[in-house]
């Protein structure tokens, strides 16, 4: 998989329109991520080590803020880490791997919302009495956040994540997301207005 | 106002960062690669027997099953056959004389009222019971 990256990256479809200028740190990087989505595809270990230490906590953290809940958050994980396997092979470096893993990781996300929305309504609130361990008052904030955003839609909930937590811009969620930025700056902004309001009475 | 806001926007920042939940998150990434490349090997190995060989011991079920229900058919076939032949037998039994057939036709002839073989009833024609012979003469 050596060689010159440009040559490299065009065996794997990614195309250069006339003109464009992509700088030489890019072509690395996506050579770079190319060749570990590979080394994974084929079964090494070191590779696929490398890639859950890297991602674990963030995408922990995108499934634990969408469903407040350590064990489905947890459980998920793992889960994604099993599909990112098991895909690697089909990975192009049109997208960048951050964007490719979490749209695995959005796809799992709603493929355990669509479960929940069949799961009888009584053991969804059993779990949650179980997240609620009372105490500070930076904990009840926790709390109501964590419940408000339950409520929120699956669109604007992940939109505010994606621009928080991964600190991706309007456009690159808009592409993710398969929409446009007006949209996601709308979802965004209903979302954030939405928490606002709910914590307004604690602040 | 606007510093209300600002710290609400902080919080919310804060939350949805997530840092405490993730540092509670104790995964390890050795095991889980192990248990990922083992499960990705059983899975290689069960691969062709579930893209493969499956759909062709279904294919071999469904074309045996289309043969044992076609050799049912057969015999049934047969036996309908050799029950038409069997019946065209027996009414070939029932030939007569030409001499018997000159005879049958006189008598009809000279019988009081002329048969009419369509509208005959057959269950109280006495006579032509009698000149089938199929009863004893009185």
């Amino acid at each position: 998989m050596s060689g010159n990256p440009i040559s490299v990256a065009l065996n794997f479809g990614v195309k250069f329109s006339e003109g464009s200028e992509i700088s030489n740190s890019k072509i690395f990087r996506m050579d770079e991520e190319l060749i570990k989505m590979k080394k994974i595809a084929n079964g090494d270990e070191k590779a696929l080590i490398d890639l859950i230490a890297e991602w674990k906590g963030s995408i922990f953290a995108f499934f634990f803020r969408s469903l407040s809940n350590h064990a489905d958050a947890e459980d998920l994980t793992q889960k994604l880490f099993h599909r990112v396997y098991r895909a690697a092979g089909t990975y192009k470096p049109k997208a960048k791997v951050s964007t490719w893993i979490f749209t695995i990781a959005r796809n799992l996300l709603i493929d355990e919302l669509k479960r929940r929305s069949r799961r009888p309504q009584e053991s969804i609130l059993i779990e949650w009495e179980v997240e609620h361990v009372s105490g500070s008052y930076d904990q009840e904030l926790k709390e109501i956040l964590g419940r408000e955003m339950c409520k929120l839609p699956e669109n604007h909930r992940t939109a505010l994540l994606f621009r928080v937590q991964q600190e991706w811009s309007y456009r690159e969620i808009a592409d993710m997301m398969k929409t446009n930025e007006t949209n996601v700056k709308t979802w965004i902004f209903r979302a954030r207005s939405f928490l606002k309001k709910a914590i307004k009475p604690q602040l | 106002m606007k510093k209300a806001d600002m710290d609400r926007n902080q919080k919310i920042d804060e939350f949805l960062k997530c840092k405490d939940g993730s540092e509670s998150f104790q995964l390890d990434e050795q095991k889980l690669a192990k248990q990922i490349l083992f499960d990705g090997t059983s899975k290689t190995v069960s691969f062709p027997l579930i893209r493969y060989w499956l759909p062709v011991a279904a294919c071999v079920a469904i074309f045996l099953g289309f043969l044992i229900q076609k050799s049912d058919f057969i015999p049934n076939r047969s036996s309908g056959s050799e029950m038409v032949q069997a019946t065209a037998a027996s009414s070939s039994n029932l030939y007569l004389l030409p001499e018997e057939i000159t005879m049958l036709d006189e008598w009809l002839l000279a019988s009081p009222e002329s048969v009419d073989f369509f509208s005959v009833d057959f269950d109280s024609s006495y006579e032509l019971l009698v000149s089938l012979e199929t009863i004893p003469l009185p």
